[in-house]
């Protein structure tokens, strides 16, 4: 019962913050260049037709007006159409996020597994040769433009050693893709039995993920070691050495376990960074995903794709962030029977 | 007889960017068998790093200089690292002066109990279970069955350090250091966590180092005290000598610093504050705030005589003043 | 009267920055990676005298040339050399990085100064559309703002400024919710000091530290937005040179194996924010103790 509540005053807290979004989002198509009106008349319209058209699309309207019809129309689904596909957003959202989805889980795989361990590890053995190690891939990391890590992988994997596959897309040239059950994939390919496409989709995964997930390996690998130092200062693990529990229950059930509560909020964090990272990366490899998609429409101009990407990207954060907080309510036992 | 616990010359360092803290200064001490030692001293007069030098447990930057340890007839800082930590725990335990922070908070009480059981008794998960059980009723904790299920934030202050004790208890050790066990604790709280403390050890035959900085806590269940000042051993009697004859000024100091209700006296503040650690000055560490100082107090460190029987004291003055009398 | 109190606030800034110089010193990789940051600022201001080539002077006949003793870092398709072209294009990125952190750090201060210290409703919505700035990746808010305003560098600086502005907002504010409820303040306060001095000459100079200090790490974070933009072709349009811009067009020789198109220009943006952030790291060693020990 108390979780309920816990529950629904987490949510509560969430709607300022998604009101100021749409808000923001809102008003950055109010500055977006193309004026829809324009968009939906052609570009032969004469100005009677265009002020008829704003007027049916009630871009006359005062700003509260048509911050009402905009907010109600992404609760319907409508978020627009693209001008250079000419089909609605949400289709073509629909089509490319599986795309998006199957890259940002594999990097935040990436990020966690090799990430977790090396913040662990820097943690424990602190100042010690492990924990400089950490420490350089750490701010080589944040400094390392997520562009330039993609096209030194491509020079390299592709160009020199010739173990990658070009930078095209999720599948090699003349692979089909597998039935539709998730849109990933991978996933798919393998619960098909797809082994061909299984094959073709992870090696065309590969790169993509590893530059993205090596961006985040900095944030996960800092943030799970100055939590992890935190603990392994507190007292209840100096109770437990001087209780002499054995230094692998220590370190990896009581200091882990604790430092993995704070950890769930880093993969929050790590998500909105990841999602700000695809832009560019599946730009780098042509990656068919919703980034990519918003590129494409900024250079075009493409207004509605743009706005939606961003709107898009800013719910999901906050939604992220969101179920990372109720996670941490379930895991918690100090709130769960707080 | 050999004693429970010997510490000799026993020196403590912590290395920081500005020079060495020197924390505990070539201290001697004995426990033995079913004893309760008073350890006390201001905050930062390396009581509790005694402690956690007695478990071989002073981590980088702190350093153990000199000395040795001898539990039992046994030299702890020859013992390999396995069988150190098989000691902890199992024969020494220690009480803790958080008793909510000490506590993992992702386990529940009981488990935490059990499992040390687990661990150094060897016992199965039932047996354990039993014992745990079995523990938590011996420190007086209602409702056991309950409150082993519950997690630490769950309980009050009082009731986790009953845990503490319990899990300190629950194997059975021959040694037992409390660090500050009621601290933070209400008085009435706090006298009931000391009758069992001293309960629990006359049944046991456990030694208990109780390290405090509160003489009223040592006069009500301590034989014997020692007492620290700025990581110097400067005085070391049994409780009734110690209040009604202390040697040394500092000692002297604190006992006139405890408030009485059976005397009209004034509370003397000890004047001066405890010395820089780092670099200390040479000679006596109480030099700088005693009213008997002389010039070799600042010079050499007083050697330890003996005052009265089983009563010893480190200090110059009181060799002085004795000749004399 | 009020001049005795600010005074003492000011006093020990000389001694202060003394300080700051010899722990720089100290602390020889923020010193350096402040030389590199001072080699590549003196270079961009200097780039007609100290880059060999100009950096739009083609040459067919040396087009594609891989490093050499002419060409250090190679040249591109028509033949201009790599080399010229960084040392220029450091001009935009530096200016662009500098300018939105001083528009940021500015605006983002003085409000969060005059919030934190009124509090009220202006502290409330404040902090609400904070919240909501910061739901955004900013460089995905960066992004749909330079396609708002239109594609040119100085929107792309506007831009990367906004998605900035929170940040030290949120921490000017957090520091004169604190410094508010001191006792300088009341003494301040006491002698009658109009509030607008009161939060400008006594509060916010205390402000400064954790403020540099997050200014030198974004200033990083600035470059890094500004040549991601650029790289995706947002902001600065080719001839005009620029290191995310000049790795794009690297990007497209890749398959050819032309490395050094885009490896000298990423680089050269990955030097810099290292840079920066070494520097900010070391800084917030040396003037934000609450901070120390935290990496």
């Amino acid at each position: 019962m108390f979780f309920f509540n816990y529950v629904t005053r987490r949510f509560a807290l969430a709607l300022p913050t998604l009101f100021g979004v749409s808000v923001i989002c809102f008003t950055l198509t109010y500055l977006l260049p193309g004026n829809p009106a324009m968009v939906k008349a052609g570009p032969f319209a004469t100005p009677e037709h265009l002020a008829e058209m704003e007027h049916q699309m009630g871009l006359d309207r005062p700003f509260p007006e048509q911050y009402y019809r905009y907010v109600s129309g992404i609760f319907k689904g409508d978020l627009g159409e693209s001008a250079s596909t000419g089909r609605p957003v949400s289709q073509d959202f629909l089509q490319r996020l599986p795309a998006t989805l199957e890259l940002n889980l594999a990097s935040l795989l990436i990020a966690i597994v090799i990430g977790l361990p090396l913040g662990v590890l820097s943690a424990v053995h602190r100042d010690t040769l492990v924990d400089h190690i950490g420490r350089v891939v750490g701010i080589m990391g944040v400094a390392m433009p997520s562009f330039l890590t993609g096209l030194l992988f491509v020079y390299l994997f592709f160009y020199v050693l010739d173990l990658a596959p070009s930078p095209l897309g999720r599948l090699g040239s003349g692979i089909e893709p597998p039935a539709h059950l998730t849109g990933l994939y991978v996933i798919d390919s393998l619960m098909t039995g797809n082994w061909t496409t299984l094959r073709s989709s992870l090696h065309q995964l590969m790169l993509p993920a590893a530059t993205l997930g090596l961006s985040a390996i900095a944030p996960v690998a800092r943030m799970v070691r100055s939590t992890m130092l935190e603990i392994l200062e507190s007292d209840y693990i100096k109770a437990a050495w001087a209780a002499g529990l054995p230094r692998r229950t220590v370190i990896y059930r009581d200091a882990l376990r604790n430092a993995l509560i704070p950890v769930i909020t880093i993969s929050g964090i790590v998500f909105g960074f990841l999602m700000a990272g695809n832009a560019v990366v599946e730009s780098v490899f042509s990656w068919p995903g919703i980034g990519n998609y918003a590129v494409t429409a900024l250079l075009t101009k493409d207004s509605a794709p743009i706005q939606s990407f961003i709107l898009f990207v800013a719910v999901t954060c906050v939604m992220v962030n969101l179920a990372v907080d109720i996670a941490y309510g379930l895991i918690d036992p100090r709130i769960r029977f707080s | 007889m050999t004693e429970m616990l010997e510490i000799s010359d026993l020196t403590v360092h912590f290395q920081i960017n500005q020079g060495a803290i020197e924390a505990v200064d070539h201290i001697n001490l004995t426990i033995r068998r079913g004893e309760i030692l008073g350890l006390v001293g201001e905050s930062g007069s390396g009581k509790s790093v005694t402690s956690f030098a007695v478990l071989r447990l002073i981590r980088p930057p702190g350093r153990v200089v000199s000395g040795s340890v001898h539990f039992d007839g046994i030299d702890l800082g020859s013992l390999p690292a396995e069988q150190m930590r098989r000691m902890r725990g199992a024969k020494i335990a220690m009480v803790s002066q958080t008793p909510r922070t000490a506590l993992n908070p992702l386990l529940t009480v009981g488990r935490q109990i059990s499992r040390l059981l687990m661990v150094h008794a060897g016992l199965s998960t039932r047996e354990a279970e039993k014992r745990m059980l079995e523990m938590l009723r011996l420190v007086r904790i209602p409702a056991p069955e309950k409150r082993a299920n519950q997690y630490p934030h769950q309980l009050s202050g009082g009731m986790c350090q009953r845990v503490m004790i319990a899990m300190a208890l629950a194997t059975s050790p021959q040694l037992l250091l409390a660090d500050e066990p009621t601290t933070g604790l209400d008085v009435s709280i706090a006298a009931k966590i000391l009758d069992l403390l001293r309960e629990l050890s006359t049944k046991t035959g456990a030694a208990i180092m109780l390290v405090t900085h509160d003489l009223g806590v040592v006069a009500e269940i301590c034989d014997r005290v020692a007492v620290m000042h700025a990581g110097q051993l400067v005085e070391c009697a049994p409780v009734r000598d110690l209040f009604h004859n202390p040697a040394h000024p500092y000692t002297k100091a604190l006992v006139r610093s405890i408030p009485r209700v059976d005397r009209d006296v004034v509370l003397e503040p000890i004047s001066g504050s405890v010395p820089s650690l780092i670099n200390p000055p040479s000679g006596c560490r109480y030099a700088g705030r005693c009213e008997w100082t002389m010039d070799r107090c600042r010079v050499s460190r007083p050697p330890m005589v003996e005052a009265a029987p089983g009563h010893v004291v480190a200090c110059y003055g009181f060799e002085e003043r004795r000749g004399t009398c | 009267m009020s001049s005795s109190l600010s005074v003492s606030s000011s006093i020990s800034k000389p001694v202060a920055s003394s300080l700051v110089w010899q722990r720089l010193q100290r602390n020889p990789v923020s010193f350096a990676a402040l030389c590199v940051i001072v080699l590549i600022a003196a270079a961009a201001i200097l780039a007609p005298i100290v880059a060999p080539y100009a950096p739009d002077a083609t040459d067919p006949a040396a087009s594609l040339q891989p490093p050499s003793w002419q060409h250090p870092l190679g040249t591109d398709e028509f033949g201009r050399d790599q080399l010229s072209r960084i040392i220029f294009a450091a001009r935009v990125d530096l200016l662009v990085a500098f300018a939105a952190t001083l528009i940021a750090v500015t605006i983002g201060g003085l409000l969060g100064a005059v919030v934190g210290y009124s509090r009220g409703w202006a502290d409330t919505l404040a902090m609400r559309v904070v919240d909501a700035l910061m739901a955004f990746p900013a460089f995905v808010l960066a992004m749909g703002i330079t396609a708002g305003l239109g594609n040119s560098i100085t929107n792309v600086a506007i831009a990367i400024s906004i998605t900035q502005i929170p940040a030290y907002l949120r921490l000017t504010r957090g520091e004169m919710l604190r410094l508010r409820e001191m006792e300088y303040a009341d003494a301040a306060r006491t002698l009658g000091n109009p509030t607008w001095r009161i939060v400008l000459i006594h509060l916010l100079p205390n402000c400064l530290p954790p403020l540099i200090v997050q200014a030198t790490l974004s200033t990083g974070f600035a470059l890094l937005t500004m040549a991601s933009l650029s790289f995706i072709g947002l902001g600065i349009q080719p001839p005009q040179s620029e290191w995310g811009v000049m790795t794009a067009e690297g990007a497209s020789q890749i398959v050819t194996g032309e490395w050094w198109l885009f490896l000298f220009p990423g680089l050269a943006i990955m030097v810099s924010v290292l840079a920066f952030n070494l520097i900010g790291d070391g800084l917030r060693d040396l003037l934000d103790p609450r901070m120390r020990g935290l990496r």
